[in-house]
């Protein structure tokens, strides 16, 4: 009996040891690698052209479910966690904006439950997950580093301009941009035939040269400022809010995965995804290809993207210059 | 010579082989199968039915992993209680067979039946992954199922340690409670940081106590799949296993 | 042999037993009488210390080994007599050579013998007969017997009374708790009268070979409330 207890107190000071020293603490490896990695495409990224526009400058916040890290350059400092989150955003913090993402063991172990709650179907139509359980690793979250990153950029520069926008937007109390894109979009069945036409003209536009290009381009234009005449000011601005801030962080974001993860799987889970459903996605996908095409007929637009104007106003310039 | 704990492990053991425990294990697990071949299905990601191998095997492996864990709470609940309850442990006791050594026994013997219920059930998700041809899977299911075992151990152990101290409804709840815990643990976390103030705190703290279960499902899935695992997460499994058997010693009967 | 002083055991403040002494004789058998809810069986256990005891002494000789046979004996429905006996055989570290002609021999003693049946097929006196051939496994000098012919039949009553007459001779000490006197009185050589968890009297086996039967003994005891 003596000789069992003292081998089963030692089985279990073995187990405490193992589980110490296997434990990983404070910021994970991966997690390290990720924010590197993401880095590590800062020269790349510069020159996309968006002025004054560098990771570096922002703090990146790891939020695992207990704390976040932050981390700038070289330095991780452990802090209470700011807000709770299962994919990244973007939050004012020490009078800055910041990134602020769930680490990539959190959102990779949520997946499967925000599978069965059906969250990352949700999540995919509202335009915040590109992936699935299957398809997301680290280079993915690598580049939603880059997408938040952008989304800091944008409201260190165009805040006032951000909130005058979203004044136009009837949000009830309760409701979320979601809700206003279905109720006040989504289910006008002539705004909705207008849109798919007009991504059909894009994806054409997107695949052909010189003038044919921008026919295709200032049709789809065209069609967009008819959508418009239909819908209230509300939904105009829920748009145009999705597709220029949260189609520009998509096109950054695509960006980064395209250096990381190259031209096939960028393919796949960018391009790949351009089509008509309810909900926010589809704007999403619409600025990121707009974008695109900006790439494609104007080099160096991103000096001079703003909100004045819009993907549209800088498209119609280039098409209509000649 | 034998433990006393093993004798006693053995015989509950072939007692329960004996009884309808089988019928109904194999019944379950026929059922998951024709579930699994079917191609008519109601499960569904991302709006689109599920059918894809990788995609149906992963939730067929979540669903063995949570049907496991129920049964492990239902094989394990009533033995210990029924022991006293039909004063078989008076005769135990007379021969003067030490507590721990009773319970730890009777413990095993429902270890063994949800390793083994569980057993059929991935048995039947092999025969499934056969029969889509991914016979690949089969050799890494093996090593994979030792992994999931840890989790189905667990639950049992844990529900067989209750059942010594707790009425049997106060040990189904506190076992059901555990299991929903460690099983949902990713979901759990959620609803703790929806929660916030004392209750989010409570949730923390069991959050914290409840190894995740779903953690090891997913490790032995990932294993299944040809992918690595995280040894820690072993490591915590086998420890947490080792803290509740620790309530074989600490929780005793007063009076057989 | 067995000495028991001051024995007392109460339930939510009720006493259940009395401060109860008494003493086993080697050879002998010893009765527990009473009608329910006097306390015997109460007793029993706190001697085998299935129940602790409030107060009181228990002295049990280290060299005394002892067999108890239950009042309603649970065995696993789906085990067989024989591995029923070969189990508790087990537990008892009996040495696995002799343990199957032990269990073998103790069976054809209780008449169970060339039973192959799972225990669920057993009757009430067949489950009394293996409860009793578990108890002596391991030839334990004491027994103590809870009811052993309860709700048996007539026939299997004379059978039990017969069989633990037999062991009675061979040197065993008995301690026997019943309220069919009728079955006390073939075979004890002395025992108590309990009542509410009390002795109130104590009887050899002089005390029967009088006119009095311990029908009349037990009823006077019982109705006149003498205690000892």
């Amino acid at each position: 009996m003596k000789l069992f207890k003292i081998g089963y107190g030692l089985t279990g000071l073995i187990l405490l040891i193992c589980t110490v020293i296997t434990g990983s603490y404070g910021l994970s490896k991966v997690n390290q690698e990720i924010y590197k990695k993401a880095i590590s495409l800062e020269t790349d990224m510069e020159k996309m052209g968006f002025p004054e526009f560098f990771l570096a400058d922002y703090k990146v916040r790891f939020y695992n479910g207990d704390c976040d890290y932050v981390v700038k350059g070289e330095d991780i400092v452990k802090q209470d966690p700011l807000l709770d989150v299962f994919v990244g955003t973007t939050i004012e913090a020490e009078g800055e904006y910041q990134v602020l993402l769930p680490t990539y063991e959190k959102f990779s172990a949520l997946f499967d439950l925000l599978d069965a709650a059906g969250t990352v179907s949700q999540g995919m139509s509202e335009g915040s997950m590109v992936f699935t359980q299957n398809t997301y690793n680290e280079n993915a979250h690598a580049a939603s580093i880059w997408h938040e990153a952008f989304h800091a950029w944008q409201a260190s520069r165009w805040q006032d301009d951000i909130d005058a926008l979203m004044r136009r937007v009837n949000l009830g109390e309760e409701e979320s941009r979601e809700d206003i894109i279905v109720r006040e979009a989504d289910a006008d069945t002539k705004a909705a035939a207008l849109f798919r036409e007009e991504m059909e003209f894009l994806k054409k536009a997107y695949h052909e040269e010189g003038e044919e290009k921008k026919e295709y381009v200032l049709k789809a234009l065209s069609l967009a400022d008819n959508r418009r005449k239909i819908l209230s000011d509300s939904a105009n601005a829920m748009e145009f809010y999705l597709e220029n801030l949260e189609g520009s962080a998509r096109y950054v974001e695509s960006l980064a995965y395209r250096i990381l993860e190259g031209e096939k799987a960028w393919q796949n889970h960018y391009l790949g995804e351009f089509h008509y459903e309810e909900g926010s996605s589809k704007y999403y996908y619409m600025g990121m290809l707009k974008g695109l095409l900006l790439d494609q007929t104007a080099e160096g637009w991103q000096r001079k993207f703003s909100l004045a104007e819009g993907f549209d106003g800088l498209l119609k310039g280039v098409c209509q210059e000649e | 010579m034998k433990s006393s704990a093993g004798i006693i492990m053995k015989t509950a053991l072939k007692e329960r082989m004996r009884r309808k425990e089988l019928y109904i294990i194999a019944a379950l697990a026929i059922l998951l199968l024709f579930l699994c071949s079917s191609d008519v299905t109601s499960i569904t990601m991302n709006g689109e039915a599920v059918t894809g191998f990788k995609n149906m095997f992963w939730v067929m492996h979540a669903l063995v992993h949570f049907v496991g864990c129920v049964l492990a709470v239902v094989l394990s609940l009533h033995t210990i209680p029924k022991e006293y309850e039909r004063k078989n442990s008076h005769l135990v006791w007379v021969r003067n067979i030490r507590q721990e050594a009773y319970h730890g026994g009777l413990a095993l013997a429902n270890v063994c039946a949800s390793l083994w219920a569980a057993g059929i059930l991935y048995a039947a998700l092999a025969v499934y992954a056969v029969a889509k041809g991914h016979g690949e899977v089969l050799l890494p299911m093996i090593p994979a199922f030792l992994i999931l075992s840890l989790s189905i151990s667990f639950v049992s152990l844990f529900v067989s340690v209750m059942s010594i101290k707790f009425p049997v409804m106060a040990a189904g709840i506190f076992g059901a409670a555990v299991m929903v815990f460690g099983v949902f643990h990713g979901m759990m976390e959620l609803f703790k940081n929806m929660l916030g103030g004392l209750g989010g705190k409570c949730m923390s703290f069991f959050l914290f106590l409840v190894p995740d279960l779903n953690g090891i499902q997913n490790a032995a899935y990932r294993f299944a799949t040809g992918e690595g695992i995280k040894v820690h997460l072993v490591f915590v499994m086998l420890f947490a296993l080792w803290m509740v058997s620790l309530g074989l010693f600490v929780f005793r009967k007063k009076e057989a | 042999m067995i000495t028991v002083s001051g024995l007392s055991k109460s339930y939510n403040g009720k006493k259940v037993v009395d401060h109860v002494s008494f003493t086993m004789r080697e050879g002998n058998l010893f009765a527990l009488l009473g009608s329910n809810g006097a306390g015997k069986s109460t007793t029993i256990k706190m001697i085998l210390s299935l129940v602790k005891k409030d107060e009181g002494i228990i002295e049990i000789p280290g060299d005394v080994s002892v067999g108890y046979s239950p009042e309603t004996p649970y065995f696993p429905p789906f085990l067989t007599g024989m591995e029923v006996l070969l189990y508790y055989g087990e537990l008892q570290k009996i040495p696995r050579e002799t343990l199957k002609e032990e269990c073998g021999a103790l069976l054809s003693l209780v008449g169970l013998g060339e039973e192959k049946t799972k225990i669920k097929f057993y009757s009430k006196g067949m489950l009394q007969r293996l409860a009793l051939a578990q108890a002596m496994l391991g030839n334990p000098s004491v027994l103590i017997l809870d009811e052993p012919c309860a709700g048996l039949d007539a026939m299997g009553r004379i059978e039990m009374i017969e069989l633990i007459f037999k062991l009675k001779k061979q040197g065993k000490t008995i301690l026997m708790n019943s309220h069919i006197l009728s079955d006390i009185e073939k075979v004890c050589d002395e025992g108590i009268i309990m009542k509410k968890g009390k002795v109130l009297r104590r009887f050899t086996k002089n005390d029967l070979k009088g006119e009095e039967s311990l029908e009349t003994i037990f009823t006077k005891t019982l109705n006149g409330g003498m205690q000892v």
